[in-house]
């Protein structure tokens, strides 16, 4: 995987601010740490070897207050602009999916596992934070610092520059190595450990299975067993990546442990000074520290790109063409006629609707009903313009669809989804949707009509201003009443119902059926996808797919 | 005791390890200490041009050390994770058995998947307590107490400001990431949970607000509720880098001082000159081991709600112990005799006086809509439920005389949401056979395949029946599902069967073969069929027709056709669904 994605810095300008920022103070921070090292071995040397009193180095030691000050507030600064950083960069990708998702619309978001998309884009990117305050800096410090501290070595001992020269790039060198050799190892390994969890998971869930077999008794064992197995072989692959970081390790440790050996033997013989020494004895470990830093925070990236890959994915998503203003839709319209309709998805080989050919008129209610697959759903989509058709035509008395403008032909639909959306706010809310302007006289009726009893305190509280929200659990017969109420309250020509008494109870099955009945007298276009005989008995035409 | 401690307590066979791997982790820090310190020494000393023989020692240390660091940190993080990933076993072993006692009705969590991923997250987050939390913790303590004693022999004054810089650092350092932790929870969590709630409605209703001409009001307030979690961490962006700030703070003070005390000591004569590099260089290296312990704190911070979280369950107090003795039962008939029963903390329809009578090899079936009480009949029989009132009975034997095992042995229920393991064809049918040790052939297996037309579905997968599944039986369709579930079902043997919503998600023919099928398999034994679909139950013996908890009509098809009751409209209503479908 590459250190820096690019596509951060594309879609998350406070990312790119960030970099900028933090490459500053990775150029400060190799500054701070050279000239540390400086003053200090020049003023042990001097204090050492040329007995100077400690009145005379009080300025030396002021400056490296000065740098332990300058440091602190450093450090604290980065951790701050990170944090900030980091928040304002999850928002930026957070409000670019949104409006992305708004822009590629319902059917590209009923292809998408939703929950998890919303689950990445909130606590999956919180693993952007160690990202930004840790491993970002820690990036920028691996370039700037064993560079500058490796020049600065080389103007004191030519020999010590060469140490460091050749072994700070067998760090790199071995991670790479190393992780190529164990990468697929490591993997797999991941893949147990998900596996083992999984495991885990299955039995749990599948335990009143297992109880009503009689066999949920010896499955302890097996989790010892498996358990057992796992460590085993996770040990196996822990030993090789462990081994690896041994070697970093050593390279890092050796190399000090050389210097000073060399350093030290050219002291006895008088070819070297002891300023030079301890500056670069004090320099030396500094040049290993930010790549090895950098390995630690390796799965911190992992885990903070892959939600944030997984983002990026969405937003390189195409949008469709907006399609230009149209005719405007007739006001009342008295048929819809499928004539031929076929429809592939993007990237599909297979028709998810072939030759669908259906009239719908007003007045009556029509059941469409098929197997899981059939095409039921991409009906519904070409018929609220959500998709085009590849082949055929769909006219609304007598206009082709695709020439109609798309707001003005949703305007004469009221939809009845199955998960009905509900904003978070009052009942009222939920309903005026359908109508802003509506009266509350007139919401009361749509609800009595849709069976929503606002009056009875016992199921709303406070009546129409009673406060919903989605993760208040109202129930998925809530949300379809409210649904109903909206679409009575919408008066719209054609009312939608898309499997409207699936997982319902039977009394809020009857008053769905009650409500198709209403609709229908009042000279509505009715059409429901279902496979329930109740609905199928009161069809005036059955539509197989 | 604490529920973190608790958890601790699952490491106790393991602590002698863990005790040495933190004496390693510690070496580990004391060795980069050693290392820096002696290498000033050697060059200190190097510089006064003496024999090289007396530097022998020195160069020795210096390369020990060098080597020391990597070998302790290899063998410290090798002996960890092992003693580690051991006790995880025991915990999700332990954590299982409990679970098992409970299922399904004492605990809520059977009810949501995303409860039960959350406990095995747990779990797997429990290993953090002793490699992230407590070696940490207790080899940076007794590296610092390394530290300031090495200081304090070479230089008191200096090594005192070492240790209580030392202790400032891990103290407040771990105060502030504490504090952290603690506001992050406390004014963001409930933030982040509101923004994914309303992302995930936005998703899931998009054609809804495409239709209301409603998504982008809908945008901004989603986006208006994202503000203020961005704000608030914006805020809270001040106290964020304090951990980390403080250490470098607490070290420079340490070197300053060193610096300082040992210039003085030197120019005094209190400390020979070649000690000078050594007491300035300790606390270069003395505050690695620190820095972790900021980790260390937040770390702990989640252990501790997992560990909550895990407690809660083994705490959670199980059924009244069900007597062990099994009295034969002879004859098959099951009786509920004025039955009261629910499910425990559920919204679920309470069953209130229902008499059911099942009598040795009959079939009869229970009709009602979905929420009229079906499957908390399915669960007493199960004995997955206690009565409230009544009394349940098995060949004349009261089954609160029976164990649970013992009424299972003879009546098997295939719950309307049976599960389907991540596992092959072959292991999900297997399930079903009396025994562990005793094996099905293929070709059983095949035979109840065939039963339930999967047999060609199965042909086609990869493997054949050692296909393996995926999560949740997600490569099979409902339907595919639902009859996978009764072929396994077909592989037990029971004297009673108890089949919930066997026909769901199949289409009409389908349905009418499979409740052939289910006869024909039946014929020796008893079966109660619990069903939405009237159509499913003209060849029944005896029907009672449910709704809300109670029974409403019980006879014969005939009698309940002709008595033109709820029974009599739905099989109506059914028969003109399928006239019109030809």
């Amino acid at each position: 995987m590459r250190p820096l994605d690019p596509r951060l810095l594309r879609h998350a300008s406070a990312a790119k601010t960030f970099m900028v920022f933090t490459t500053a103070l990775g150029i400060i921070t190799a500054g701070l740490v050279i000239v540390q090292a400086i003053i200090l071995g020049e003023l042990l040397a001097s204090v050492f070897m040329d007995g100077k009193q400690l009145s005379s180095v009080r300025g030396q030691i002021v400056g490296l207050a000065l740098i332990v000050i300058v440091r602190t507030a450093l450090s604290w600064l980065n951790d701050v602009v990170a944090t900030r950083s980091s928040a304002l960069a999850k928002n930026q990708l957070r409000t670019a999916v949104m409006d992305k998702v708004a822009d590629l619309g319902p059917v590209w978001v009923s292809s998408q596992r939703s929950a998890e998309l919303a689950t990445v884009a909130t606590r999956g990117l919180d693993a952007l934070d160690v990202y930004f305050a840790r491993y970002l800096p820690q990036l920028i410090l691996a370039a700037v610092i064993p560079l500058s501290v490796g020049v600065v070595i080389l103007t004191q001992d030519v020999l010590s520059a060469v140490i460091v020269a050749l072994t700070v790039p067998l760090i790199p060198f071995f991670m790479a190595l190393i992780g190529k050799f164990t990468q697929d190892k490591v993997d797999s390994q991941w893949n147990t450990l998900a596996t083992l969890s999984g495991h885990f998971l299955d039995l749990i869930a599948g335990l009143p299975t297992l109880k009503a077999f009689n066999r949920s008794k010896n499955q302890a064992r097996a989790i010892r067993e498996v358990g057992d197995d796992y460590r085993s072989a996770t040990m196996g692959v822990l030993r090789i990546s462990f081994l690896s970081a041994f070697v970093l390790e050593l390279i890092a440790t050796l190399s000090v442990a050389l210097v000073a050996v060399s350093i030290g033997l050219r002291l006895v013989n008088g070819s070297f000074h002891l300023r030079e020494g301890l500056i670069i004895l004090i320099l030396v470990p500094e040049a290993y520290i930010p790549l090895r830093q950098l390995g630690t925070h390796f799965h911190a990236v992992q885990e903070g790109m892959g939600a944030a890959v997984r983002l990026f994915e969405v937003l390189d998503t195409e949008s469709p063409q907006e399609v230009s203003l149209g005719q405007q839709a007739p006001t009342e319209p008295q048929t819809v006629n499928f004539q031929g309709v076929h429809f592939t998805y993007p990237g599909y080989d297979v028709e998810a609707l072939s030759d669908f050919t259906a009239t719908f008129t007003s007045g009556t209610f029509t059941a469409v009903t098929g197997p899981s697959g059939a095409g039921k759903s991409t009906a519904l989509n070409v018929l609220l313009k959500f998709v085009d058709p590849t082949k055929g035509t769909v006219t609304v008395d007598g206009h082709p669809l695709t020439e109609l403008d798309t707001a003005s032909w949703r305007e004469k639909i009221s939809l009845v989804s199955q998960h009905p959306w509900i904003p978070n706010g009052t009942i009222r809310e939920a309903i005026a949707m359908a109508k802003p302007w509506a009266t509350d006289s007139h919401i009361a009726q749509a609800c009595a009509q849709a069976g929503l009893n606002v009056t009875d305190t016992h199921e709303f509280a406070a009546g129409l201003d009673t406060h919903i929200s989605p993760s208040s659990g109202v129930s998925v017969g809530q949300r379809r009443r409210i649904a109903l109420a909206r679409a009575f309250l919408r008066d719209a020509p054609i009312v939608v119902l898309d499997e409207p008494t699936a997982s319902l109870d039977g009394a809020t099955e009857d008053l769905i059926t009650q409500s198709i009945a209403d609709l229908k007298a009042r000279g509505k276009i009715v059409i429901s996808v279902t496979h329930r005989e109740s609905l199928i008995a009161i069809a005036d035409q059955v539509v197989a797919l | 005791m604490n529920p973190t401690r608790r958890m601790w307590a699952f490491f106790a066979p393991v602590r002698g390890t863990l005790y040495w791997s933190t004496l390693l982790s510690s070496l580990t820090f004391i060795s980069s200490i050693g290392l820096l310190a002696t290498s000033g020494w050697l060059i200190s000393n190097a510089a006064l041009r003496p024999p090289v023989l007396t530097l022998e020692v020195a160069i020795v240390a210096v390369r020990t050390f060098a080597l020391s660091r990597g070998i302790a940190r290899y063998f410290e993080r090798l002996i960890s994770h092992n003693a580690t990933l051991a006790s995880l076993t025991d915990i999700r072993a332990a954590l299982y058995t409990k679970l098992e006692e409970l299922a399904p009705a004492r605990i809520g969590i059977f009810r949501r998947g995303d409860m039960m991923a959350r406990l095995v997250s747990d779990v797997d987050d429990i290993q953090n307590l002793p490699l992230r939390v407590f070696i940490p913790i207790v080899s940076a303590t007794l590296t610092s107490i390394v530290a300031s004693v090495l200081a304090i022999v070479i230089l008191p004054t200096a090594g005192i400001i070492l240790a209580i810089s030392l202790l400032i650092a891990g103290l407040l350092s771990a105060q502030a990431a504490w504090r952290s932790a603690a506001s992050s929870e406390k004014q963001s969590a409930a933030l982040q949970g509101e923004l994914t709630d309303s992302m995930i409605e936005f998703f899931a209703g998009a054609a809804d607000l495409a239709m209301l001409d409603h998504t982008q009001q809908s945008l901004s307030a989603i986006k208006a509720t994202d503000e203020s979690l961005t704000q608030a961490s914006l805020s809270r962006a001040f106290a964020q880098g304090l951990g980390a700030a403080i250490i470098t703070a607490a070290q420079g003070v340490a070197l300053v001082a060193a610096t300082y005390l040992g210039v003085a000591a030197v120019n005094s004569g209190n400390l020979v000159g070649v000690n000078l590099a050594v007491i300035v260089f300790i606390p270069l290296a003395a505050f690695e081991s620190i820095t972790a312990i900021p980790n260390a704190v937040l770390a702990l911070a989640r252990v501790r709600g997992s560990a909550e979280r895990i407690c809660e369950i083994l705490d959670t107090q199980s059924t009244s112990s069900a007597p062990e003795t099994t009295s034969a039962v002879i004859d098959s008939r099951v009786q509920l005799a004025d039955v009261t029963a629910r499910w425990p903390n559920a919204l679920d329809t309470t069953l209130s006086n229902i008499s059911i009578d099942v009598p040795h090899h009959t079939r009869i079936a229970l009709v009602g809509r979905s929420g009229s009480g079906k499957s908390t009949v399915a669960a007493i029989l199960a004995k997955f439920i206690e009565l409230e009132s009544g009394l349940y009975s098995l060949g004349a034997i009261d089954t609160a005389t029976l164990s649970d095992e013992a009424v299972r042995s003879h009546v098997v229920v295939s719950a309307q949401d049976a599960h389907i393991f991540a596992t092959s064809v072959a292991e999900n049918l297997k399930i079903a056979s009396p025994s562990a040790t005793e094996t099905i052939d293929d070709e059983v297996l095949w035979n109840a395949l065939e039963l339930v037309e999967l047999d060609d579905v199965v042909r086609a997968l990869p493997e054949g029946l050692n296909t393996v599944l995926g999560d949740r039986g997600q490569t099979l369709s409902g339907g595919q599902r639902q009859r996978l579930i009764l072929a396994r079902m077909l592989l037990a043997r029971a004297d009673v069967w108890v089949l919930d919503e066997p026909t769901e998600h199949l289409d009409a023919e389908q349905a009418d073969r499979m409740i052939t099928r289910i006869n024909e398999a039946t014929e020796h034994s008893s079966l109660v069929l619990l069903t939405h679909r009237i159509l499913d139950t003209v060849t029944m013996s005896h029907i009672y027709v449910m709704d809300n908890g109670q029974i409403r009509e019980a006879g014969t098809p005939t009698q309940l056709e002709s008595a033109g009751k709820t029974y009599s409209t739905l099989l109506n209503r059914e028969r003109q669904a399928q006239h019109k479908l030809g």
